[in-house]
């Protein structure tokens, strides 16, 4: 069990998965959101025509990017809090002592990724609205 | 599959299966008097929940019943618990009332445990990405306002499903904490050698998961659901107390207490909202006081899983 | 020691949560089945009727347009007119009157749990496994399991209406009128030194507050209890009680301090139940806090209302635990914000 208050050999294993810490390049870091932006909006625009099928265009590409936003504000909401109480939560799994291998960087970087893949969505969804001509 | 692994697993369910045997679980939760008066109040409960929905008849516990009994009478011989404004018989309605929580409670525990046995296995066993957007979502519900999360839910799911959304919306507030759980005692079991031995005989994923970190995960949701089942009793009533879930006339606790609380208790009716609520309050304090027995009877390196 | 700093990028942080939270209820209401054009023109309205409603209130632009005007009304805290509530009036201003009658309520529950449960956490501990103890805890249990909703009924039942001696419902007497100062009922009627009228509303707030202040009560002698024996179980604290009661005395000093830090931390996040506690309280003994606005607006798809409300709900959330962290690194000086 590694302890969890040791927060650097956390922050080391975050950076470990992808080689490097993103936070240092810049260039790569972008890169990796764009393509996870790109990513949601392609799910935006599949999930839009999908529902075209079973709906008027403006109902389902309404719906679509309410999933999107649902899902872009799911992940800004935890990402803020991941900032915010990520200590407070570690304190906790420290206290409670239910090993969870929670670190604030780690949960920053999940939330991240949620966050662009929802915005993403939102923009394919609001251009298969302007496209279809909602 | 090779035969050493067959006789590998064998040995590891027998060491299992007296480690069980030998735990102390049982005999010390039959050894603490308030886990055996909390397991005797839910299985009245449940003898009455039981009673209550092979003899009633649904239809005439919900039908006002003016001119049949007096409205609104005081507790007496013939009205255990009075009648209420509808001059319906409250005593059948609290008991049928027991069906309901105890049906609905079950539903909501036993989805919100497969649900977050699911997450947790998925979690400890895949690790890394996996674990990162499961137990990261999961931590983060956790640390949202149980009820509060649950009424934003609540108004997701159509008004036709009744008590059936709060039900919905519960076990999607509760998952988080079988997750957890589920994943601290899976975690623990996966760090064990034997099962670093049992994945190097060439044991595969779904085997390891269903044979080695179930049968260890079962103590503390066992201990989980038993102090969920309360809380999911309670936030059922409490949504319908809100306004959220049982449709009028309908023989739920909370339903009772709100129209109880709402039409008798300030014009001097006490016995409308007192019996379904003091029955529920009965209901749930037994099942706290088995959660309770249960959690300090449970192994110590399990104890720390469940909150 | 507490930077500035730290609290500067805390509350910098509201403004991600405030920007999340407003996208997932503007999402939540919107995939809702529930449709404000109808509640408000009537389930019995025509359906040209009901279109000429939407239509009025923005509802059939396409959902986008309709997020990004949200969201720039949301920057200039402009929330909208309430379309059922209290139809027409400026979402702010009603919650400007709501808010502090939950907040006072919320404030004096937490403080009465507080002053409670903790002693009776300590106690507990400290006689672990004696008759005190354990009726500690099985009062602490049935604290637990008695829900608001049915112990705020009975204790009307027992003081207003057998024994008379509070009132029933409500905030203050219906013969004093008072104008808000900050809207702390309390604090207003001591501000204008109507000594009648604060009694008159302590009277009305004792029963919820007591009724909020057992639960609260309930956990937190539940947590300080586990978090003592924990603390008690240390080898220093040994040391000391072997040493006899003057050392004993000291180190309890200390291990009170060690034993309050987890127990602050889940009080923070606690502050959720407390929050939900006060729904129920305030349903219960009818004061128009804004939990009941909040179920009120749900229950009629008052959209503009329910939004400003949950973000309310996170500000709320967001600045407790702030104060719990600050709270934090003062009673462990190892923490460095």
């Amino acid at each position: 069990m590694r302890p969890l208050t040791d927060r650097p050999a956390g922050d080391s294993a975050a950076r470990s998965s992808t080689g490097r810490d993103p936070a240092r390049d810049p260039g790569r870091s972008v890169r990796a959101a764009a393509r996870i932006v790109l990513a949601g909006i392609a799910v935006g625009v599949v999930v839009s025509l999908a529902l075209v099928s079973i709906d008027t265009p403006k109902g389902a590409t309404d719906t679509a990017f309410a999933l999107g936003a649902l899902v872009f504000g799911f992940g800004l909401t935890t990402w803020a809090g991941a900032v915010g109480l990520g200590e407070t939560i570690e304190r906790m799994h420290e206290y409670a002592d239910t090993t969870s291998r929670w670190t604030e960087a780690g949960a920053r970087r999940a939330f991240a990724t949620l966050t662009w893949f929802g915005s993403g969505w939102l923009f394919g969804a609001v251009g298969t609205a302007i496209a279809l001509g909602v | 599959m090779s035969t050493e692994t067959a006789t590998g697993s064998t040995d590891v369910e027998r060491s299992l299966l007296e480690r069980l045997r030998a735990s102390p679980f049982l005999s010390q939760l039959l050894a603490n008097r308030l886990a055996v008066v909390g397991l005797s109040i839910i299985g009245f409960v449940a003898i009455l929940a039981i009673y209550a929905r092979l003899t009633y008849d649904l239809e005439g516990l919900m039908a006002t019943q003016y001119g049949v009994n007096p409205a609104e009478t005081p507790p007496n011989a013939e009205y255990w618990f009075g009648t209420d404004g509808q001059a319906r018989n409250i005593f059948p309605r609290v008991i049928y009332g027991a069906w309901y929580a105890m049906l609905y409670g079950t539903v909501t525990v036993l989805a919100s445990t497969v649900l977050g046995i699911s997450f947790g296995i998925l979690a400890a066993y895949y690790g890394d990405l996996a674990d990162n957007v499961i137990m990261r979502t999961m931590d983060v519900l956790l640390s949202f306002p149980s009820l509060l999360l649950a009424l934003a839910l609540v108004t997701i799911f159509p008004e036709e499903l009744g008590l059936w959304r709060a039900v919905a919306a519960l076990t999607l507030v509760y998952t988080p904490r079988f997750a957890r759980v589920v994943r601290g005692a899976a975690l623990k079991v996966l760090e064990d050698e034997y099962i670093e031995a049992t994945r190097a005989l060439g044991a595969t994923d779904p085997r390891l998961l269903v044979r080695h970190v179930l049968p260890n995960c079962l103590a503390p949701i066992t201990v989980q659901s038993t102090l969920n089942f309360g809380l999911a009793i309670i936030d059922i009533a409490a949504l319908s107390f809100l306004g959220f879930g049982a449709s009028p006339g309908e023989p739920t606790w909370g339903m009772m207490l709100s129209n109880g609380v709402e039409f008798g208790l300030f014009s001097g009716i006490w016995w409308w909202s007192f019996f379904p609520g003091f029955v529920l309050a009965l209901t749930v304090l037994g099942f706290n006081l088995l959660g309770d027995g249960m959690r300090d009877a449970l192994d110590p390196r399990m104890r720390e899983t469940v909150d | 020691m507490v930077s500035k700093r730290f609290v500067a990028k805390r509350l910098l942080l509201l403004v991600p949560v405030l920007f999340g939270v407003s996208t997932l209820v503007f999402a939540i209401l919107h995939l809702s089945p529930g449709d404000p054009a109808v509640a408000i023109a009537g389930q019995r309205a025509s359906q040209a009727f009901i279109e000429q409603v939407r239509s009025d209130l923005g509802l059939a632009d396409p959902l986008w347009q309709q997020y990004v005007r949200f969201l720039g009304d949301v920057v200039t805290f402009d929330f909208g007119q309430s379309y059922q509530i209290q139809r027409g009036t400026p979402v702010s201003s009603i919650l400007a009157q709501r808010l502090p009658i939950t907040i006072e309520l919320a404030v004096l529950g937490q403080i009465a749990g507080l002053v409670f449960g903790l002693p009776l956490g300590i106690l507990s501990a400290v006689k672990q496994d004696t008759v005190t103890d354990h009726l500690t805890r099985i009062g602490a249990l049935s604290g637990i399991s008695i829900p608001i909703y049915w112990s705020g009924p009975l204790l009307i039942l027992l003081f207003a209406q057998f024994l008379g001696l509070l009132p029933t419902s409500g905030r203050i007497g219906s013969e004093y009128f008072l104008e808000p100062i900050t809207g702390l009922i309390l604090v207003d009627t001591l501000l204008t030194w109507e000594f009648d009228a604060f009694v008159s509303a302590a009277t009305h707030l004792l029963l919820p507050v007591v009724v909020l202040g057992i639960y609260q009560m309930a956990l937190i002698s539940r947590m300080m209890r586990s978090s003592m024996i924990e603390v008690l179980r240390q080898d220093y604290m040994r040391t000391a009680r072997a040493k006899g009661q003057g050392a004993k005395i000291t180190v309890m000093k200390h291990g009170l301090r060690n034993a309050f830090i987890p127990v602050i931390t889940i009080v923070g996040i606690q502050f959720g139940t407390l929050l939900g506690g006060a729904v129920l309280t305030e349903t219960v003994f009818e004061i128009n806090g804004i939990g009941t606005l909040l179920v009120d607006a749900i229950n009629r798809s008052d959209y503009p209302v329910v939004q400003a409300t949950v973000l309310v709900f996170a500000v709320l959330y967001t600045l407790v635990n702030l104060v719990v962290d600050l709270t934090y690194s003062v009673l462990d000086p190892r923490i460095e914000q």
